[in-house]
């Protein structure tokens, strides 16, 4: 009976993603699996989103789950209907005898792919619950809000080394799951680890395809996944590649967006682009700033390009923004955790460090020493590789967003590593920066290979 | 079209090359090749290379086996004590952070004297020199300029007595705070429950 539960609930969870995408990122036999992938994927930001509000209300049990997650799903059947066109984006056809599955397009992909699977498995058998900060954070979490429905709040109650203040997607996720089969297995959070892990390089292979030749989104996927470092980050079970999925999904949007010459896209898109972004801030805190890093970049690209409509398109995307970061928004106005910054340190502390300029060129070097280090020097290889294959450099509009977002990126990091962080920077930086760059590296393979190759005018937005 | 097929051999390769380091490196294969050395020199040993002896690498799964389902007997709705002897910063912030995650939804605070205390010690002889009163317990005290008290470092120095003491958890974060410990000899740890395997479940008197 459990399991049956189960299978409607990730079902459930399927035809949620399903409804939303509609196929939108890939036609409809274009790419079965990667379709399933993208489906599931946005299944879990609904699904996860729904149980942390049902914690909120009720006592929970697996067919209380499924009774209100059936009921979302009529709302969201019943609007699809509707000519909501910016929110449900293409017909929903699902035909099981379609379903072509194109595992030999590319050797390669999947031969590394299968590499790091065996490699995945035997690490995930020695180590089921992840490495530390995954225990810490994320399997922790999970347990609190599966374990017990009165006081999984204590999960906000902990002292600072566990970081009570992160997003629930991970850990909401993996505790419905145990909830639907009413017990608890790590090979849930594996499962789930391992579906972005194998997930993220097809889709990713599949969208950059769309608009440049089949050896350069060989290339692309190959930088993305060759060095142990991407698989290295899905064994240890932290909530990065997650992150990196939907920040690429949103960029890759954008970028789409931006291909067009003509200045006529559609504003009501640029609701969907703020709804992507914002589901980055349900998964991990760098989504706020990452969300912050697109807003600033559309803006400085609209005003560049003297964009039509352009307060409209802003608003539909903060508007979009603010629809996915309600799950959020409700878990720090239910739960205010004493922010890390207050705890730690004063203004005056602060200004101490900062005004010793010893301190902020140690923090400078540290920062673009572990950029170089990154990934076993694959930005080095990416960079070198741009110039071996020679420039094709226009100031054309998607070229402009794209590098403005990275440089963004690394000027509110500079600025977060030497104003805010509540950790010694330099130890922070050498801790942290290699994740959050893992998170920004599919879109600095997308910039770097957009200033390359001929793009194809055949955009499928 | 020849450059992106170099292009394309370079990175393999190189990856491969990473690969190969990555695996050379890794405590799986180590446990393997290590076990076969171990093997070899004790030749009566019957003791097989299994792959159920692989979780034994990481310490989390000892850890879950010693507290599985404690946090059933627990009162959740007040935090527990954390007392160690184990030596090192990272072994001992690691144990803290594995417990709570074992203990989950219970909450572990360090700084808490007053109820009831898990005692995570290395083995069952700790918990004897306890019995014997043969120990000397360290208080944890936060504060920003006080330097009376001892520090950290200074316990580690203390060889001749067993030191039971709450690990400090701020090593690496509150830099701008001093965690100091005081150890006075009235204070007098009670065991309540022997747990198995040098956990225990005590509390600790005459805190002033």
């Amino acid at each position: 009976m459990n399991f049956l539960i189960t299978f409607s609930g990730l079902f459930i969870n399927y035809i949620l993603g399903c409804l939303f995408c509609k196929n939108f990122f890939f036609k409809k036999n274009e790419a079965i699996l990667e379709n399933f992938f993208i489906n599931n994927f946005f299944g879990f930001f609904f699904t996860s989103s729904i149980y942390f509000f049902l914690l909120l209300t009720f006592n929970i049990s697996a067919l209380k789950i499924l009774l209100i997650e059936l009921f979302f799903l009529i709302i969201f059947l019943y609007y699809s209907k509707l000519p909501f066109k910016y929110f449900f984006l293409d017909k929903f056809k699902f035909n099981l005898k379609k379903i072509r599955i194109n595992f030999f397009e590319n050797k390669i992909i999947y031969f590394f792919l299968a590499i790091y699977s065996f490699i995945f498995f035997f690490r995930n058998i020695k180590s089921p619950h992840g490495e530390i900060d995954a225990i810490n954070h994320w399997g922790r979490g999970a347990r609190f809000l599966f374990r017990d429905s009165e006081f999984w709040t204590n999960n906000f109650d902990l002292r600072f080394l566990f970081q009570t203040d992160y997003p629930l997607f991970i850990q909401s996720t993996v505790s419905r799951i145990w909830s639907l089969l009413n017990f608890e297995t790590q090979l849930v959070p594996i499962i789930i680890h391992y579906l972005f892990f194998l997930g993220f390089p097809l889709i990713f292979y599949k969208l950059i395809k769309k608009i440049f030749s089949h050896n350069i989104s060989l290339i692309s996927t190959l930088f993305l996944i060759c060095f142990p470092f991407y698989s290295q980050v899905a064994m240890s079970h932290y909530a990065d590649i997650q992150m990196s999925f939907f920040m690429f999904l949103s960029v890759f949007f954008a970028f789409n967006l931006f291909i067009k010459e003509k200045n006529n896209t559609n504003p009501n898109l640029f609701f969907f682009l703020g709804f992507l972004t914002g589901i980055t801030t349900w998964i991990k805190n760098e989504g706020i700033l990452f969300s912050f890093i697109i807003f600033l970049s559309l803006i400085f690209v609209f005003f560049l390009y003297k964009e039509k409509f352009f307060f409209k398109k802003i608003f539909y995307s903060i508007f979009g923004f603010f629809i996915s970061f309600i799950p959020h928004l409700s878990l720090s106005y239910f739960f205010i955790t004493k922010t890390q910054i207050l705890r730690f340190q004063t203004i005056s502390d602060k200004i101490n460090f900062i005004s010793d300029y010893q301190n902020v060129l140690d923090v400078l070097k540290c920062f673009f020493m572990e950029m170089i280090k990154f990934n076993n020097y694959s930005l080095i290889l990416l960079i070198s590789s741009i110039y071996f294959l020679g420039f094709q450099f226009k100031m054309k509009k998607h070229i402009v967003f794209i590098f403005s977002i990275l440089f963004i990126f690394l000027l509110s990091y500079i600025f977060f590593y030497i104003f805010l962080t509540p950790f010694d920077p330099v130890f922070h930086i050498k801790t942290s920066l290699n994740r959050i760059l893992l998170q920004y590296h599919p879109i600095i393979i997308l910039a770097f290979f957009s200033l390359h190759t001929k793009i194809k005018i055949k955009n499928k937005f | 079209m020849k450059k992106e097929k170099i292009l394309l051999t370079i990175i393999i390769s190189l990856s491969i090359i990473f690969l190969i380091q990555w695996i050379g490196h890794s405590k799986f294969t180590n446990f393997f090749i290590n076990k076969e050395i171990y093997t070899l020199k004790k030749v009566n040993d019957n003791k097989s290379i299994s792959i159920k002896n692989i979780k034994t690498l990481d310490k989390i799964n000892l850890i879950e086996e010693r507290f599985k389902n404690l946090y059933k007997t627990i009162d959740l709705s007040t935090s527990i004590g954390y007392l160690t002897d184990l030596k090192g910063r990272y072994d001992s912030v690691t144990n803290f952070q594995y417990i709570q995650y074992t203990l989950s939804p219970a909450i572990l605070d360090e700084t808490n004297y007053d109820g009831l205390i898990l005692g995570n010690f290395s083995d069952e002889k700790v918990i004897n020199e306890i019995k014997k009163k043969n120990y000397v317990f360290c208080k944890k005290k936060i504060n920003k300029n006080n330097n009376s008290y001892l520090t950290m470092d200074d316990l580690y120095k203390i060889n001749n007595k067993l030191v039971i003491y709450s690990p400090k958890l701020s090593n690496t974060q509150g830099y701008f705070y001093n965690e100091t410990y005081d150890c006075n000899e009235n204070y007098k740890i009670f065991i309540l429950e022997e747990l198995g395997n040098g956990a225990v479940f005590l509390k600790v008197e005459n805190l002033n």
